[in-house]
């Protein structure tokens, strides 16, 4: 198990530093925190996880992504004229004991200039590919006047609801934070996301805090997608899997019932958002 | 044919309804189109995207629709809505908020913007103080310490639902917690006071309840437990910690000493202290293993058993650094490694040493059939604490077997002195040596699905304990000496064995548990006089005897996702064979008892959990009791029983309801007991003409009836960082006694109220305020007594700059018992630390009992009396030490 976990790690290691190619899209001048709790595999509660997300929000652009993979990009910016072999072993060390997630393994780029047009950039369990979703998210949200809330100490929300890629979902917004953005690729509302969950409540992102940014630039890579569809990533995040099942051959397990375990926890890795 | 008829008119029927509601609904919320552009002061366009909202009616009306401008400024609203005016609000983070209000028909509108960038306001990023989530609470320990704290015990003292008693066991929401772990392992067990008095709650990053705690890995959702458990979570990187100090002062000459290193990897948990002190300071609690939880005993094989010894003092409830006069020594041990497979090796071991000396003046009243007799003693007492304790434990906590063999030695030579002076002097010295050691054994295996458990408990102990004393009058009719020894040797052999096979049936758990046990035990005590080189009969006592006990229990539980329910029904037998070589008393009797007991738990939803459980015991008393000769057990008390095994029947019925809101800071548990018990014998108290008691058991039957309510909650509101709390208990016991051969009722009634405010918001200063109302009524057919007890403590800390802390604590005891005078006691410490910024050392500089407050009474109650101890106090002290936490963290 500890042997999955190690190479899970490094998967996750990579995939941190793996991105070095960036172009500045825009400057971050809000940055949103969110609690977000998921379940590795569906309908499995004992499968829950917690980690922390982060809404980078700029004048064009905003940026969706796990805080250790934005941590990561900051390194990078920070060490972008250093050659990448220097810039890698000053990286490392600091980013070792902050794993990205295999399933928050992505970034969400939203456009405002157009609406609705969300870019999904993310790697499946074959690390060293990145895929690239470019598409127009269109939400029908459907606002309940009659459901307010105060959350967060003292923003008043309103209650929406929506139907996304196979879930209903249920969002609190908050119509006094101007800003139409949310997690993951949830926009759309008069008013910042402060909660999203599904109705299953597999998938649960909750606004944390928010801080003022100084002007810091938000990167997005240049490095070589490959462009699928959603329904696309879908599918090769499951083909993904087979691949690494079959590295798994190459690892030593203390028995056979190690290596079914192992093999047991990436199949049940299946509680990717979209659930086509 | 006609079917199909009707079919098709009710077909029509439905699409007419359909399309009737379907015109209607769009008449009833007819669309209104708005088109709309957004300029701005030069009357251009505006160029970003802004949100517009339509609202009704008004601005706090019902959003009726809501679009968002292009890069022309242009947007369309499609608002449904049957008002008579909507209200636009256009907003963005680059423009002045909006309003514009124009009449509900399809219209284009532009309306005017004005360009501020402004921002939304920052809210800081803090974890929540107390998360929950499933059946584990955590709380966050910078959420709670204060700037005074130094060890993570000090912080967990003030988490809401927490309690730490002065013994350093730590309870929550009532109910004794189960296991301490650090980082997932159990490294010290029941010694956790030695870690929590000790690490530096800068080394911890948060404190984990578990509650529901199955602590065996194996059986984690099949066996279900109502325990609670804590884990210290350390900071990530944590791996040396522990506390530095050295502190001297006076006056007379006081010193402190403590070095407590500690080393927590991935693999291996190491924990060294010695700690040496004068000053007051208990360390006890930090070296013996035995604690009270879930109803049983842990650490029982170490458990040393006092025959006799000089008059115990009650420990008055006041903390121990008040009135302890010590000379203590601590040296432990503790390390733990694991290896493959789950499996960890433990060892501990612990050596503890103390020299404590207490003054008191006692005034004691017992209340006799016709008379009440009055006794005023002043004591010096001395008591001389020797103990080591030597564990080695093998640990296989994995998914597939659960496995423990844990080997124990416990070694105690303690011994006693007083001076008693009445209307003469006494001097009483007492030697209570205790040797143990002992094998636990414990295996549980799935098998086919169904599991096995093996328990194996092999103990042996031998106690050879006196006491000498000179008698001040004539004790016995066959004592007439200047000194007397009483001698008592037990030694005893238990081996405890325990097979059980569980089978899941669906939703169901069903168990067989046989149970084989032997006991021999060694009972000898003897009166020397000195004079006489032979001892009189009813001087001695030898009995040898030994049980052996089968048990059998079958067992069933049920589970689903709100409610367990188990039901258990023992049936034991009993057979003893006992051998009397002085006396009459040797018989070979044997008892069989049924012992059911059944429990629900219902947790109708994850905050809320209800439990209710009943019990029937049957036990018989311990076959020393059959000892006919006379036992002197203290200077002024003498035990006789007569040659029989006493039998109690005891019904106890337990109900509680816990709830706990982490998110709202919100925790309550209300608990209730009643037992009924019944009993064939009584012991009689009756006074001598020496004025030494004898206390002798007769066959007389007799009943006792106990209610017990007790109801905690406290509130954290994290917004101002302040806990709220009230606990109150009263508490009903009834039962029959027999004093001086009358027989009568007796009946004591405590109350108890216990409100607490604690603040911890301004950065400057933090307050903490608590007050104790205890009224105890107790009343038998020779006496009634009211005894009313009233505490208060403020404690205010201020911190003018980070480095620099002030502290004032306050203590306000006093008693009041009928009919005499009341007894007041008022206690102040004063405190200044310094801590340079960004070290980890300090300096600290007390003064304590600044009032220089001499005396503390304090009333102790039973059924025949009523003993009422002044107990001298540490004189004012000042006493300046260096403090310093181990390890990177500050």
């Amino acid at each position: 198990m500890r042997l999955l976990q190690l190479v899970i790690l490094l998967i996750a290691s990579t995939s941190i530093v793996g991105a070095q190619n960036v172009k500045e899209i825009d400057k971050v001048s809000h940055i949103f925190y969110y609690d977000y709790s998921y379940l590795h595999e569906r309908g499995n509660r004992a499968t829950e996880k917690n980690h922390q997300m982060v809404l980078e929000v700029g004048n064009s652009f905003s940026k969706f992504q796990s805080v250790n993979k934005a941590f990561a990009d900051s390194l990078f910016a920070l060490y972008a004229n250093e050659p990448p072999s220097v810039a890698v072993s000053k990286i490392m060390h600091q980013v070792s004991g902050l794993p990205v997630p295999i399933l928050l393994n992505y970034v969400v780029i939203k456009e405002y200039a157009s609406i609705n047009k969300t870019i999904f950039i993310g790697k499946t369990m074959e690390a060293s590919t990145l895929f690239k979703v470019e598409e127009s998210v269109e939400l029908s949200w459907e606002i309940d006047p009659t459901r307010d809330s105060t959350i967060l100490g003292n923003i008043n929300c309103l209650m929406a609801r929506t139907t996304y890629a196979g879930r209903d979902y249920i969002a609190w917004f908050a119509p006094e934070i101007p800003i139409n953005d949310g997690p993951y690729k949830f926009s759309g509302l008069p008013g910042l996301i402060v909660k999203l969950y599904d109705t299953q409540r597999e998938h649960m992102f909750s606004l944390n805090g928010m801080v003022k940014s100084y002007p810091k630039p938000m990167y997005v890579t240049t490095e070589k997608c490959i462009g699928v569809s959603s329904r696309g990533f879908t599918r090769a995040f499951e083909a993904s899997k087979s691949d690494f099942i079959d590295q798994l051959d190459n690892f030593t397990f203390s028995n056979e019932e190690m290596k079914i375990r192992a093999v047991g926890r990436v199949v049940n890795l299946n509680n990717l958002i979209e659930q086509f | 044919m006609n079917n199909s008829k009707e079919k098709a008119r009710a077909m029509g029927k439905a699409i007419t309804c359909f399309l009737i509601l379907f015109f209607s609904s769009n008449l009833l919320f007819s669309q209104t189109l708005i088109r709309g552009t957004l300029y701005g002061d030069q009357d251009e366009e505006v160029n970003l995207r802004a949100t517009v909202i339509a609202h009704a009616n008004s601005k706090t009306g019902d959003i009726v629709s809501y679009g968002f401008s292009n890069s022309s400024g242009h947007f369309e609203l499609n608002a449904k809505c049957e008002c008579d005016s909507l209200v636009l609000v256009v907003k963005s983070l680059s423009i002045v908020e909006t309003t514009h209000t124009i009449a509900n028909k399809p219209q284009s509108v532009k309306i005017p913007v004005k360009y501020a960038q402004h921002s939304i306001d920052e809210v800081v990023v803090k974890a929540p103080s107390i998360i929950s989530r499933k059946d584990t609470t955590t709380y966050i320990v910078s959420s709670f310490m204060q700037q005074k704290d130094f060890s993570v015990g000090d912080v967990i003292a003030r988490m809401p639902c927490f309690d730490v008693d002065a013994e350093g066991k730590i309870s929550y929401q009532g109910q004794p917690i189960q296991k301490y772990y650090i980082e997932g392992l159990d490294l010290l067990e029941k010694r956790y006071a030695l870690a929590n008095s000790n690490i530096p709650h800068s080394s911890v990053a948060s404190v984990e309840v578990l509650h529901n705690h199955q602590p065996v890995r194996l059986l984690e959702g099949l066996t279900e437990t109502n325990q609670t458990s804590v884990n210290i979570k350390l900071k990530r990187n944590t791996s040396l910690t522990g506390r530095l100090e050295a502190g001297a002062g006076g006056y007379p000459a006081i010193w402190e000493a403590n070095a407590t290193p500690m080393i927590f990897n991935r693999n291996m948990q190491a924990v060294g202290s010695w700690q040496s002190n004068n000053s007051g300071s208990d360390l006890l609690p930090q070296h013996q293993s035995i604690s009270i939880s879930g109803g049983s005993i842990s650490g029982a094989t170490l458990l040393k058993q006092n025959y006799l010894g000089v008059p115990g003092l009650a420990n008055p409830n006041i903390s121990k650094n008040k009135y302890l006069k010590n000379q203590a020594n601590l040296l432990t041990f503790n390390f733990l490694t694991k290896g493959y497979g789950d499996t960890e090796v433990k060892l501990n071991g612990s050596y503890y040493n103390d020299w404590v000396d207490m003054h008191s003046s006692i005034t004691s009243s017992y209340f006799m059939l016709d008379t009440t007799i009055a006794l005023v003693e002043n004591q010096s007492s001395s008591y001389q604490f020797n103990s080591l304790t030597l564990e080695a434990t093998l640990t296989q906590n994995a998914s597939k077997r659960y496995l423990v063999n844990k080997i124990s030695y416990g070694g105690v030579w303690d011994s006693e002195r007083a001076f008693i002076n009445s209307h003469s002097n006494q001097s009483v010295r007492s030697e209570i040596p205790h040797q143990t050691i002992s094998n636990t054994f414990e295996l549980v295996k799935p098998i086919n699905g169904s599991l096995f458990f093996v328990e194996s408990v092999v103990d042996y102990n031998y106690s050879p304990q006196t006491l000498r004393f000179s008698p001040n009058a004539l004790m016995l009719t066959d004592v007439n000496s200047s000194e007397i020894e009483q001698e008592i040797t037990n030694t005893n052999f238990t081996a405890h064995n325990k097979l059980k096979y569980s089978y899941p049936i669906k939703r169901f758990i069903a168990s067989s548990t046989l149970e084989v046990n032997y006991h021999n035990e060694g009972h000898r005590t003897s009166i020397n006089t000195f004079t006489n080189n032979e001892t009189a009969d009813s001087l001695r006592n030898s009995l040898s005897w030994y049980k052996l006990e089968t048990q059998f229990t079958e067992d069933i539980e049920y589970k689903n996702n709100d409610v367990v329910i188990s039901i258990a029904a023992p049936l034991r037998f009993a057979k003893y064979d006992i051998n009397d070589r002085i006396h009459d008393a040797s018989e070979t009797p044997s008892y069989l008892s049924f012992i059911p007991r059944a429990s629900v738990r219902y947790t109708p939803i994850p905050n809320l959990s209800a439990r209710l459980s009943v019990s029937y015991n049957q036990s018989i008393s311990s076959p020393n009791s059959l000892a006919q000769g006379s036992v002197i057990v203290s200077h002024r008390l003498i035990k006789k029983d007569l040659s029989a095994i006493s039998e109690r029947n005891a019904i106890r019925y337990n109900a509680s309801l816990t709830y706990r809101a982490p998110t709202l800071g919100l925790f309550s548990s209300l608990h209730y007991s009643r037992s009924y018990s019944q009993s064939n014998m009584l012991v009689n108290k009756s006074v001598l003409t020496s004025g030494m008691f004898l206390y002798q058991s007769i066959n007389k039957d007799n009943t006792s009836v106990v209610n017990n309510l007790s109801s905690e909650v406290k509130w954290y509101i994290s917004s101002i960082k302040t806990t709220v709390g009230l606990n109150a208990d009263f508490g009903d016991m009834s039962m029959q006694h027999l004093v001086s051969g009358k027989f009568a009722d007796f009946n004591q009634q405590v109350v108890t109220l216990k409100p607490s405010l604690l603040f911890n918001y301004s950065k400057l200063w933090s307050a903490d305020y608590s007050i104790e109302l205890k009224h105890i009524t107790s009343e038998s057919e020779f006496s009634k007594t009211t005894v009313r007890y009233n505490s208060q403590k403020i404690n205010i800390f201020m911190y003018p700059k980070p480095q620099h802390i002030l502290g004032l604590e306050t203590e306000l005891y006093s008693s009041k018992r009928e009919g005499q005078d009341k007894h007041d006691a008022v206690f102040a410490n004063l405190l200044y630390s310094f801590k340079p910024k960004g070290k980890r050392i300090s300096f600290r500089m007390q003064c304590r009992n600044l009032l220089n407050t001499s005396k503390y009474v304090n009333h102790y109650e039973d059924d025949f009396s009523i003993i009422t101890t002044q107990y001298d106090i540490r004189p004012r002290e000042f006493i300046f030490s260096v403090l310093m936490s181990l390890g990177r963290n500050r």
